[in-house]
């Protein structure tokens, strides 16, 4: 008996000492955050979420920002309108205000997606395919945004994409700001296994020079 | 198969069209127009043995420069391995043409090495050429379309497409027997 209760004791030391050393690690999972076509989709969603710790710390004025680099160049400052018996989220133009559910289908995903990325810090964001609705320009402005967002809140990026245009301006953007970037060609066989070759920069680059589209790579 | 420039890329081509319905053996070629210096074109080889699955054999054709053919296949199989690659002895398949095994983080494939710029005939006879070669597997077909492709490479490829279609319907036959 008093060697179980010596074991008890030594597991549940143990286990403190586990959860004490792997405490970044820990956090790191927890805060991990999966953003897909469909969340973005619900803007109500994201806004009962996020919305509050955003204005809390004024990190509306970065949403405020991005939206008039590309999106709404007279956008002014982003506000709460009565609409139907409650609030609802709305960008201040110089001339009107308007619901974020009556923006462009790239502007308003844009938008939420930068809120998201926002509020988050020390873990990683999974994106699946930022490339949705948006034209190349806004798209370059959305990843500016979002890479800086990598290094302010210390965030480890995990995308999806078919966009050959989003890989070229993350490369570029990855490069200029001195970010490491790992490309993943992932393909399921006959049998189900999904493949996954690993590619850096270079890798792509070299590719493209041979006429061969990275996201092709079963060809060879 | 890695050449130098379009119209090699169009030369090499249109043998293997001629070629096709002797051998099934699929043939993509590239040219390195963008990827101009050696060093850089060991890196393309790197990066493809190390993605590809499907390839089985990579032909690469580079200049002579100023040294001799054997002096310029270690050279550059000393350059793939300064990189990283495992690369077996080159093994001569014909004069300017050798073969390899190369490794990258363990996926090994077959490269030939066909080397252009030095000329060791005269003109020869088109149909000495065909004469002259042994029934072969796809992997040696490669290296046959390398020895057509480097004595053609100093004439106008349409000129060369032109002679060929001659060349194939007169010597169907030789050809036939010969691969």
């Amino acid at each position: 008996m008093r060697v179980l209760v010596l074991s008890f004791r030594l597991v549940m030391n143990y286990k403190d000492n586990i959860v004490r050393l792997l405490r970044d690690e820990l956090r790191f999972l927890e805060g991990v955050t999966f953003i897909d076509v469909r969340l973005l989709s619900n803007p109500r969603r994201v806004e009962e979420r996020v919305w509050s710790k955003l204005l809390m710390k004024r990190m509306d004025k970065l949403i405020v920002e991005l939206m008039k680099e590309e999106y709404e160049p007279d956008a002014e400052d982003l506000t709460y309108m009565p609409f139907a018996g409650s609030y609802m989220l709305a960008i201040k133009l110089s001339r009107t205000t308007v619901p974020i559910d009556a923006l462009g289908d790239g502007a308003r995903m844009a938008m939420l997606l930068a809120s998201i990325a926002s509020t988050v810090e020390d873990t990683a964001l999974l994106l699946e395919d930022p490339e949705t609705h948006q034209h190349p320009r806004g798209l370059a402005s959305l990843m500016k945004f979002l890479l800086s967002m990598v290094r302010k809140r210390r965030l480890q990026l995990f995308i999806t994409t078919h966009s050959i245009e989003l890989v070229n301006i993350i490369r570029k953007l990855c490069d200029k700001e001195g970010l490491r970037l790992r490309l993943f060609f992932m393909e399921r066989g006959g049998d189900g296994v999904v493949d996954v070759r690993a590619m850096e920069s270079l890798d792509v680059d070299i590719l493209l020079k041979l006429g061969i589209d990275p996201r092709f790579l079963e060809v060879i | 198969m890695l050449v130098e420039g379009k119209t090699e890329v169009e030369v090499v081509k249109k043998i293997a069209e001629k070629l096709r319905y002797l051998c099934k053996t699929s043939v993509g070629v590239t040219d390195c127009g963008g990827i101009e210096v050696v060093p850089q074109m060991t890196s393309a080889i790197l990066a493809l043995a190390r993605l590809s699955r499907r390839l089985k054999v990579m032909v690469v054709i580079i200049d002579a420069e100023d040294m001799n053919i054997e002096d310029r296949i270690r050279s550059f199989a000393d350059g793939l391995r300064a990189r990283g690659a495992r690369v077996s002895n080159p093994s001569p398949i014909d004069d300017q043409v050798y073969s390899v095994k190369i490794t990258v983080e363990n996926r090994a494939l077959a490269m030939i090495i066909a080397i252009n710029g030095v000329f060791t005939f005269e003109i020869i006879p088109e149909q000495a050429l065909f004469w002259n070669v042994c029934p072969c597997s796809g992997y040696e077909m490669l290296a046959i379309i390398l020895i057509f492709h480097d004595i053609l490479r100093h004439l106008d490829w349409k000129v060369v497409a032109k002679k060929m279609d001659s060349i194939m319907i007169q010597e169907a036959d030789g050809l036939r027997y010969a691969f």
